[in-house]
């Protein structure tokens, strides 16, 4: 079977800096991997390269078997671009930490853009289908609204919903809870879960130990630009086999109190 | 004591009314074009090639650090020798208009551009949106929201150094009055009109500009 997502030697450097310094992996069709790691340990810019949104790397990514943006040919990089890039990087879905929303455009606009834009539907199809992906992530009766009055949980679904009209093959999940106010976290993750359990193949790139424990097919924790150490979300999660792994959970436990109670 | 007779004014409307007309058409000329150029200009620093953004900037340098005087003279007495087209005195004040503005309105543009988060284009790419559909849609509709009051000061300021145009021979509104002042010797009350004509000319400009800025601030 052909992965949903091929990556192999992925390296880039932002001038002396290294940030990912070789890191493969394959994602299966419908499978939910997330990614955790410190900050700076790469995960952010994996994604951003998924996305095609970093285009310096070195080595290959492949979508369903297209690759995107490069290839290699006898040891060189051809380059990919204009409507064969777009096309590969059209299977792919992003969701960003700022929601990245429109605001010059309704919530329903900010959907039916692309449709329009770049697929070329005609506005009734292109309503229709907004409004659809609206009303599964339950924002629909928010459809007029721009972005600037919808609460962050609220934009974040608009993203998401924005994302999936395009009917993406990947979606890619950039910390899509971290700027979000605590309460509001977990309607947007049950939208993902929703999404997981349709059978989406998903990449998330999160803090929510939680989310990555229960949704998760496989977890990936990196650091310094490399994988780490990866495996189901139980075992990388509980018992970890790396130092550094246990360093960081200790990290993040110790955050938000652990299983301690905060005033003992 | 001076003996002030207004109704000279009134004779001679047919001169405001023209030089007006010809002001304005001069104005609406040089605006429109000074944008377009304007938005090219910014595009070709933010995004074009190297060689090219450098060339843009020295446009930039080069226009807004000359007089705009020398410039009008320049385009109307040496580019017809250089180039061996002719055009009107009119065309040559309008060419001068929307040349000169151009820089500024780049930089204008460009600073509008650069103030987008860069993340609404990243969510355009991720989308499929081309750099065009980008810039169009998503970047440009933003950018021209933020830079409208300045966009607005410098149209302005264009109408207003349009009575420039008189100094080539341009029978707009300065040109006309001067004229009409050496035929009466009646610049107190003339050139008193002239100023009230151009505040009643550019001051809409402004106040529109207001009214479109907070209705779009409402939203």
């Amino acid at each position: 079977m052909t992965p949903a997502l091929s990556i192999q030697h992925l390296e880039l450097s932002f001038g002396d800096l290294d940030v990912l310094k070789g890191v493969s992996f394959n994602v299966t069709p419908g499978e939910v991997l997330c990614v955790i790691g410190p900050s700076g340990s790469g995960k952010s810019t994996l994604l951003r390269c998924i996305a095609f949104l970093e285009t310096g790397f070195r080595g290959t990514i492949q979508v369903e078997g297209e690759a995107l943006g490069q290839f290699e040919k006898n040891g060189k990089q051809v380059p990919v671009r204009g409507a064969a890039l777009r096309k590969v990087q059209g299977k792919i879905g992003m969701v960003f930490q700022n929601f990245n929303l429109w605001p010059h455009m309704s919530a329903l606009e900010n959907v039916m853009a692309p449709l329009t834009i770049v697929k070329g539907m005609s506005k009734s199809e292109a309503k229709k289908l907004a409004m659809e992906n609206l009303h599964k992530v339950g924002v629909a009766e928010k459809a007029d609204t721009y972005p600037p009055r919808l609460s962050g949980g609220q934009q974040q679904r608009v993203g998401i919903a924005r994302a999936l009209a395009m009917q993406p093959r990947v979606m890619l999940f950039d910390e899509a809870t971290s700027s979000l106010d605590p309460e509001l976290v977990n309607e947007v993750l049950g939208v993902m879960r929703k999404l997981a359990e349709e059978g989406m193949t998903m990449i998330v790139v999160t803090h929510e130990m939680d989310f990555a424990k229960k949704v998760a097919d496989r977890v990936i924790f990196m650091d310094g630009g490399v994988i780490a150490e990866q495996g189901p979300p139980k075992q990388v999660l509980e018992t970890p086999r790396e130092a550094r792994t246990r360093a960081f959970l200790s990290l993040i436990d110790h955050e938000i109190g652990g299983d301690e109670p905060i005033n003992p | 004591m001076y003996n002030w007779n207004f109704g000279i004014v009134w004779d001679y409307r047919a001169v405001y009314i023209n030089g007006a007309e010809t002001a304005l058409s001069l104005s609406a000329i040089g605006a429109v074009f000074a944008i377009l150029i304007g938005l090219i200009v910014a595009l070709t620093r933010q995004s074009a090639p190297k060689p090219f953004a450098i060339l843009a900037s020295i446009y930039v340098e080069f226009l807004r650090n000359t007089p705009l005087l020398v410039q009008i003279f320049w385009i109307f007495y040496c580019l017809p020798v250089l180039t061996g087209a002719s055009f009107t005195a009119f065309w040559a004040a309008a060419i001068s208009l929307a040349v000169h503005f151009s820089a500024y309105f780049a930089e204008i543009i460009r600073s509008g551009i650069a103030s987008i988060d860069k993340g609404q284009t990243d969510a355009a790419r991720i989308l499929g949106f081309t750099y065009a559909q980008t810039m169009l849609r998503i970047i440009l509709p933003q950018a021209f929201r933020r830079v409208l009051p300045p966009l607005v000061n410098m149209i302005a300021d264009l109408v207003k150094l349009s009575s420039l145009a008189s100094v080539i021979g341009v029978y707009e509104l300065m040109h006309s009055v001067n004229n009409t002042i050496m035929n009466t010797f009646r610049p107190l009350e003339l050139y008193t009109a002239l100023a009230i004509v151009y505040f009643i000319i550019i001051y809409p400009v402004a106040f529109i500009a207001r009214r479109v800025e907070l209705k779009l601030a409402k939203r």
